[in-house]
């Protein structure tokens, strides 16, 4: 092999290096993350079909006054996501002028959005029609390894109390998805 | 680690259902855990794309179930048969290590 050709190879080997990582974010990564998307929406209808056609996800303490409850119990759901690395580098050209990170609020929405599925999940899966006085909570959990001021990993974090409605209702009875407060669009 | 004991827990004022006879105080739990390596490495690797982390997801659980089995602990040993109004933290102490902590009222309920 020629020298010509041995620093070529040299410098094919070190761009992909360099610039492959980022080629495949910008690649593969949108497209998984709009593939993770829309594997959330369709379960997120699931679920609520499966309730009847509502969120049972409520941020207040009782579902309605006037429904009583027989029993509850506490409900946790979490999920750690990190932004790509594309993500990251748009958001680091953005910072340098400032204003509204939109590839930041995406990977955020998507992970409140699946941390409130997961709780849901749960809910359907022990039987529960309800889920009152949720909250959500996020952690940064790790920076990113290869720039130290990156955040690589967020954890966001869901709970609440599942309840079962009673049997007997005190008062008339109300129309029952009243209350959707919470929970993802 | 112990078992956790059997309690009902909540993060309202009161279980549904039931009524409170007395509360008992103050009872909470925390562990503090860092990254394992490997983990982390596969985690760099899934930064990549981005989206759902696993490995952070199930250590993140798994801790914050240790916190409250402490927090259960403490309450089942003041006599307490339920936790009321649980809230939970999350900080970062250290380079890599994260507390978590998760504190309620230990409560006798009828």
């Amino acid at each position: 092999m020629e020298e010509w050709q041995i620093s070529l190879l040299w410098a094919m080997l070190s761009l992909s290096l360099s610039f492959g990582p980022f080629v495949v974010s910008a690649t593969v990564g949108v497209w998984y993350q709009k593939r993770l998307l829309a594997e959330l929406a369709t379960r997120e209808q699931a679920t609520m079909a499966a309730f009847g056609g509502r969120d049972p996800l409520t941020s207040v303490e009782a579902v309605l006054p006037e429904v009583p409850l027989d029993s509850g119990s506490l409900l946790l759901a979490n999920v750690t996501i990190g932004p790509s690395w594309w993500q990251m580098l748009l958001a680091q050209l953005k910072s340098l002028v400032g204003g509204r990170l939109v590839h930041f609020d995406r990977v955020l929405e998507f992970g409140r959005r699946e941390a409130l599925q997961r709780l849901r999940e749960a809910a359907q899966q022990q039987g529960w029609d309800d889920v009152v006085n949720v909250r959500l909570d996020t952690a940064v959990v790790a920076v990113n390894t290869a720039n130290r001021s990156r955040t690589g990993a967020m954890e966001i974090f869901a709970y609440g109390t599942g309840v079962k409605r009673g049997s007997r209702t005190k008062a008339a009875p109300a129309a029952p998805s009243a209350i959707s407060l919470s929970g993802a669009p | 680690m112990q078992p956790a004991p059997n309690l009902m827990i909540s993060n309202t004022e009161t279980i549904p259902g039931m009524t409170v006879v007395r509360t008992l105080g103050l009872v909470s739990g925390s562990t503090v855990r860092a990254k394992h390596v490997g983990k982390d490495i596969m985690a760099g690797l899934k930064n990549i794309v981005g989206g759902e982390l696993k490995g952070y997801t199930e250590l993140l659980s798994e801790a914050r179930n240790e916190a409250m089995a402490r927090m259960m602990q403490a309450a089942a040993g003041l006599g307490a048969n339920a936790i009321l109004n649980v809230r939970f933290a999350t900080s970062s102490v250290a380079g890599g290590a994260a507390e978590l902590f998760a504190y309620g009222t230990a409560a006798q309920v009828q």
